[in-house]
Protein backbone atom coordinates (compact mmCIF):
# COMPACT_ATOMS: atom_id res chain seq x y z
CA UNK A 1 0.00 0.00 0.00
CA UNK A 2 0.41 3.56 -0.76
CA UNK A 3 1.75 5.92 2.29
CA UNK A 4 1.98 9.65 1.51
CA UNK A 5 3.94 12.20 3.75
CA UNK A 6 3.62 15.52 4.14
CA UNK A 7 5.34 18.74 5.50
CA UNK A 8 7.78 18.00 8.43
CA UNK A 9 6.92 14.46 8.38
CA UNK A 10 8.20 14.09 4.59
CA UNK A 11 11.43 16.21 5.42
CA UNK A 12 11.97 13.95 8.58
CA UNK A 13 11.52 10.74 6.89
CA UNK A 14 13.55 12.00 3.30
CA UNK A 15 10.27 10.72 1.30
CA UNK A 16 7.37 12.54 -0.23
CA UNK A 17 6.22 8.79 -0.53
CA UNK A 18 6.38 5.13 0.66
CA UNK A 19 5.38 1.97 -0.34
CA UNK A 20 4.11 -0.50 2.24
CA UNK A 21 3.14 -4.06 2.73
CA UNK A 22 -0.59 -3.80 3.80
CA UNK A 23 -1.42 -3.18 6.62
CA UNK A 24 -4.53 -4.74 8.01
CA UNK A 25 -5.53 -1.54 10.16
CA UNK A 26 -4.81 1.78 11.03
CA UNK A 27 -3.35 0.34 14.65
CA UNK A 28 -0.71 -2.39 13.04
CA UNK A 29 0.71 0.30 10.44
CA UNK A 30 0.69 3.35 13.42
CA UNK A 31 2.90 0.49 15.30
CA UNK A 32 4.89 -0.56 12.09
CA UNK A 33 5.68 3.23 11.46
CA UNK A 34 6.62 3.98 15.24
CA UNK A 35 8.81 0.94 15.30
CA UNK A 36 10.61 1.75 11.65
CA UNK A 37 10.77 5.26 11.84
CA UNK A 38 11.49 6.28 15.46
CA UNK A 39 11.54 10.27 14.01
CA UNK A 40 7.93 9.87 14.41
CA UNK A 41 7.58 8.92 17.99
CA UNK A 42 8.28 12.41 19.32
CA UNK A 43 5.92 14.00 16.35
CA UNK A 44 2.05 14.81 16.53
CA UNK A 45 0.25 13.44 13.20
CA UNK A 46 -2.87 12.07 12.10
CA UNK A 47 -3.01 9.68 9.82
CA UNK A 48 -6.04 10.06 7.02
CA UNK A 49 -7.17 6.87 4.99
CA UNK A 50 -8.66 7.94 1.72
CA UNK A 51 -8.31 11.51 2.12
CA UNK A 52 -10.42 10.90 5.32
CA UNK A 53 -9.18 11.44 8.56
CA UNK A 54 -9.03 8.04 10.51
CA UNK A 55 -10.54 9.04 13.94
CA UNK A 56 -11.12 4.96 14.52
CA UNK A 57 -8.63 1.63 14.09
CA UNK A 58 -11.08 1.31 10.75
CA UNK A 59 -10.07 -2.17 8.68
CA UNK A 60 -7.09 -1.30 5.70
CA UNK A 61 -6.96 -3.17 1.82
CA UNK A 62 -4.60 -2.65 -0.96
CA UNK A 63 -5.68 -0.02 -2.56
CA UNK A 64 -6.49 2.49 0.35
CA UNK A 65 -4.60 5.75 -0.21
CA UNK A 66 -2.49 6.29 3.27
CA UNK A 67 -1.55 9.61 4.16
CA UNK A 68 0.77 11.17 7.28
CA UNK A 69 -0.63 14.26 8.07
CA UNK A 70 1.75 17.09 10.29
CA UNK A 71 -0.19 19.75 12.36
CA UNK A 72 -1.71 22.24 10.34
CA UNK A 73 -0.57 25.62 9.26
CA UNK A 74 -2.70 27.11 6.79
CA UNK A 75 -4.18 30.95 7.06
CA UNK B 1 -3.75 32.18 -12.71
CA UNK B 2 -6.40 33.67 -14.83
CA UNK B 3 -9.74 35.00 -13.04
CA UNK B 4 -11.93 32.65 -14.58
CA UNK B 5 -10.46 30.12 -12.57
CA UNK B 6 -11.18 31.90 -9.54
CA UNK B 7 -14.75 31.48 -10.63
CA UNK B 8 -14.82 27.92 -10.33
CA UNK B 9 -16.06 27.05 -6.97
CA UNK B 10 -14.00 24.69 -6.22
CA UNK B 11 -10.26 26.30 -7.56
CA UNK B 12 -9.03 27.08 -3.39
CA UNK B 13 -5.43 26.97 -4.28
CA UNK B 14 -3.33 29.43 -5.87
CA UNK B 15 0.56 29.54 -6.83
CA UNK B 16 2.23 32.37 -4.74
CA UNK B 17 0.91 35.50 -2.92
CA UNK B 18 -2.69 36.88 -3.68
CA UNK B 19 -2.29 40.26 -4.80
CA UNK B 20 -4.48 43.21 -4.14
CA UNK B 21 -5.27 43.74 -7.79
CA UNK B 22 -6.97 40.07 -7.85
CA UNK B 23 -8.88 40.70 -4.63
CA UNK B 24 -10.30 44.00 -5.98
CA UNK B 25 -11.08 42.26 -9.12
CA UNK B 26 -12.87 39.33 -7.05
CA UNK B 27 -15.07 42.11 -5.26
CA UNK B 28 -16.13 44.29 -8.43
CA UNK B 29 -17.50 40.84 -9.65
CA UNK B 30 -20.24 40.88 -6.97
CA UNK B 31 -21.72 44.32 -7.78
CA UNK B 32 -23.83 42.77 -10.13
CA UNK B 33 -25.35 40.57 -7.45
CA UNK B 34 -27.70 43.28 -5.75
CA UNK B 35 -29.63 41.17 -3.48
CA UNK B 36 -26.44 41.89 -1.60
CA UNK B 37 -26.43 44.11 1.15
CA UNK B 38 -23.07 43.03 3.06
CA UNK B 39 -19.37 41.48 2.27
CA UNK B 40 -17.43 40.44 5.01
CA UNK B 41 -13.70 39.81 3.85
CA UNK B 42 -10.69 38.46 6.12
CA UNK B 43 -7.16 38.31 4.45
CA UNK B 44 -3.90 36.58 6.14
CA UNK B 45 -0.47 38.18 5.87
CA UNK B 46 2.21 36.83 6.33
CA UNK B 47 4.16 38.30 9.25
CA UNK B 48 7.72 38.63 10.07
CA UNK B 49 7.83 36.96 13.26
CA UNK B 50 11.01 36.68 14.99
CA UNK B 51 12.11 33.05 16.21
CA UNK B 52 14.99 32.80 18.53
CA UNK B 53 16.21 35.87 16.66
CA UNK B 54 15.37 35.37 13.65
CA UNK B 55 13.20 37.16 11.03
CA UNK B 56 10.72 35.21 8.89
CA UNK B 57 11.00 36.61 5.60
CA UNK B 58 8.57 34.06 3.90
CA UNK B 59 6.55 31.16 4.05
CA UNK B 60 6.06 28.24 1.80
CA UNK B 61 2.92 26.64 1.68
CA UNK B 62 2.11 22.80 0.67
CA UNK B 63 -1.14 20.72 0.84
CA UNK B 64 -2.72 17.38 0.66
CA UNK B 65 -4.09 19.06 -2.18
CA UNK B 66 -6.83 16.51 -2.60
CA UNK B 67 -7.92 16.39 0.59
CA UNK B 68 -7.69 19.91 1.13
CA UNK B 69 -9.98 20.58 -1.31
CA UNK B 70 -12.98 18.20 -0.52
CA UNK B 71 -12.58 19.93 3.42
CA UNK B 72 -12.52 23.44 1.90
CA UNK B 73 -15.75 22.91 -0.27
CA UNK B 74 -17.29 20.93 2.87
CA UNK B 75 -16.53 23.81 5.10
CA UNK B 76 -17.78 26.34 2.48
CA UNK B 77 -20.86 24.78 1.55
CA UNK B 78 -22.08 24.16 5.81
CA UNK B 79 -21.42 27.74 6.28
CA UNK B 80 -23.12 28.91 3.40
CA UNK B 81 -26.07 27.21 4.39
CA UNK B 82 -25.55 28.19 8.44
CA UNK B 83 -25.46 31.59 7.89
CA UNK B 84 -27.81 31.84 4.53
CA UNK B 85 -25.03 33.27 2.48
CA UNK B 86 -25.65 34.98 -1.09
CA UNK B 87 -22.36 33.42 -2.23
CA UNK B 88 -18.97 32.90 -0.49
CA UNK B 89 -15.10 32.42 -1.99
CA UNK B 90 -12.07 31.40 -0.24
CA UNK B 91 -8.22 31.53 -1.56
CA UNK B 92 -5.41 30.47 -0.26
CA UNK B 93 -1.43 30.36 -1.26
CA UNK B 94 0.62 27.54 -2.14
CA UNK B 95 4.43 28.01 -2.60
CA UNK B 96 6.40 30.82 -1.16
CA UNK B 97 5.03 34.12 0.21
CA UNK B 98 6.77 36.52 1.57
CA UNK B 99 6.13 38.69 4.61
CA UNK B 100 4.10 41.76 3.98
CA UNK B 101 1.88 39.82 1.14
CA UNK B 102 -1.43 37.85 1.51
CA UNK B 103 -1.71 33.76 1.86
CA UNK B 104 -5.81 33.58 2.37
CA UNK B 105 -8.49 35.36 1.06
CA UNK B 106 -12.38 34.53 2.55
CA UNK B 107 -14.86 36.64 1.39
CA UNK B 108 -18.43 36.33 2.30
CA UNK B 109 -21.74 37.77 0.83
CA UNK B 110 -25.24 38.17 2.59
CA UNK B 111 -28.05 40.38 2.69
CA UNK B 112 -27.78 41.98 5.84
CA UNK B 113 -24.21 42.14 8.02
CA UNK B 114 -24.61 39.86 11.19
CA UNK B 115 -24.45 36.80 8.92
CA UNK B 116 -21.23 38.06 7.12
CA UNK B 117 -19.21 38.98 10.36
CA UNK B 118 -20.35 35.43 12.02
CA UNK B 119 -19.71 33.67 8.95
CA UNK B 120 -16.52 35.24 7.90
CA UNK B 121 -15.27 34.56 11.71
CA UNK B 122 -16.15 31.00 11.32
CA UNK B 123 -14.88 30.25 7.88
CA UNK B 124 -11.48 31.13 9.08
CA UNK B 125 -11.22 29.38 12.16
CA UNK B 126 -12.40 26.50 10.64
CA UNK B 127 -9.96 27.03 7.60
CA UNK B 128 -6.73 26.87 10.32
CA UNK B 129 -8.36 23.61 12.04
CA UNK B 130 -9.44 21.35 9.69
CA UNK B 131 -7.97 21.97 6.21
CA UNK B 132 -4.62 20.01 5.29
CA UNK B 133 -2.28 23.01 4.67
CA UNK B 134 1.65 22.94 6.02
CA UNK B 135 3.59 25.81 6.27
CA UNK B 136 7.72 26.41 6.46
CA UNK B 137 8.95 29.49 8.06
CA UNK B 138 11.87 30.33 6.26
CA UNK B 139 14.48 33.21 7.20
CA UNK B 140 17.03 35.12 5.91
CA UNK B 141 19.80 32.58 6.22
CA UNK B 142 17.86 29.75 4.08
CA UNK B 143 16.94 27.74 7.59
CA UNK B 144 13.32 27.55 8.30
CA UNK B 145 11.09 25.78 11.24
CA UNK B 146 7.43 24.33 10.77
CA UNK B 147 4.93 26.70 11.34
CA UNK B 148 1.80 24.95 13.81
CA UNK B 149 -1.45 26.79 14.32
CA UNK B 150 -2.30 27.62 17.45
CA UNK B 151 -6.18 28.36 18.44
Amino acid sequence: MKLLLFGMLAEDIGKQEIVLETFRDVNSLRKYLLEHYPILRNKQFMIAVNKQKADKNITLSENDEIALIPPFAGG
Amino acid sequence: MSEEKIETKKQFFIDGAISPTLISGMLAKHSKKTGIGAHDIFLGQVRADIINGHAVKAIEYSAYTEMADNELARIREEIIGTFNLTCAHILHSIGMVNTGEICLLVLVSSVHRKAVFDACLEMVERIKKEVPIFGKEVFEDGTHVWKENVD
